[in-house]
């Protein structure tokens, strides 16, 4: 989205300048969380009825004390502006922006039972050897894939489960016997 | 007389001709059903050794860090 982007980028902008980036990006995380286990929050973004002035105090009492003045004063700006029902996506944005920034990559694993933390840590030198920069580790769980991993980074995705395996192999054989 | 012999024998022939045909069509056609479902039974069988063999957590770390040898991103 356009719009979230330019703001997130101009919020970027602001921490930088500031000196403050980590910070703000903490509060973003904040945010993001707010948003994530509160419905009623979104809901209260996104509702016409509510005014600024109403939106405004909610804003400031929730997050006073939480997150930094800097953060604040944006959330405030955004509100008047009547840009509130984008707060999610202009986090979703700063997020984004921060990792290109910091040259952070987000690698998704996906295994049969979990890792453990020495397979954590060489997923980890892996992407950061090939990807040259910073790694944020994503695990997920699917027992579907029998054994083995998807690693994806980016639009890079590699499957080396034993359930692609086998469906290779499924695909070959039956191919085979049709000729 | 002769040649409606003959040609009774030709027309015989064509059809034991075509219906070989037809049976080697359809013998082709068994064996290629069966060699499908033979390697889609042994593609199942595999799955559940494999299953099974990998219902342990030593050998799924020890299959995972061997499959990351090879990974390049690039």
């Amino acid at each position: 989205m356009i719009v979230a982007n330019r703001y997130a980028e101009s919020l970027m902008g602001l921490a930088v300048e500031s000196n403050q980036l980590d910070a703000v990006r903490a509060d973003i995380k904040t945010i993001q969380q707010v948003c994530k286990e509160n419905r009623e929050f979104t809901v209260f973004l996104n509702s016409p009825v509510i005014k600024t002035d109403k939106k405004l105090a909610v804003m400031s009492n929730l997050f006073k004390g939480k997150v930094s003045d800097l953060t604040l004063a944006f959330l405030n700006l955004i509100t008047s502006k009547h840009r509130e029902s984008i707060i999610p996506e202009i986090a979703e944005a700063f997020e984004t922006q921060y990792k290109t920034n910091k040259n952070i990559f987000t690698a998704v694993v996906t295994s049969a039972r979990g890792l453990d933390e020495t397979t954590r840590q060489k997923v980890k030198e892996l992407v950061k050897a090939q990807m040259k920069g910073e790694v944020e580790l994503v695990e997920k769980v699917d027992a579907n894939t029998i054994g083995g991993f998807i690693l994806r980074v980016g639009d890079n995705q590699i499957d080396r489960t034993v359930a692609r395996q086998l469906s290779n192999l499924k695909k070959e054989l039956t191919n085979k016997a049709a000729n | 007389m002769a040649e409606a012999k003959t040609k009774a024998q030709s027309e015989a022939d064509r059809i034991m001709t075509s219906a070989r045909e037809q049976i080697s069509n359809e013998k082709n056609a068994a064996v290629a059903e069966l060699k499908k479902q033979v390697a889609i039974l042994s593609i199942e069988i595999a799955e559940k050794i494999l299953k099974s063999e990998l219902s342990n957590d030593e050998k799924q770390k020890a299959l995972v860090s061997n499959l990351m040898k090879d990974v390049n991103l690039n």
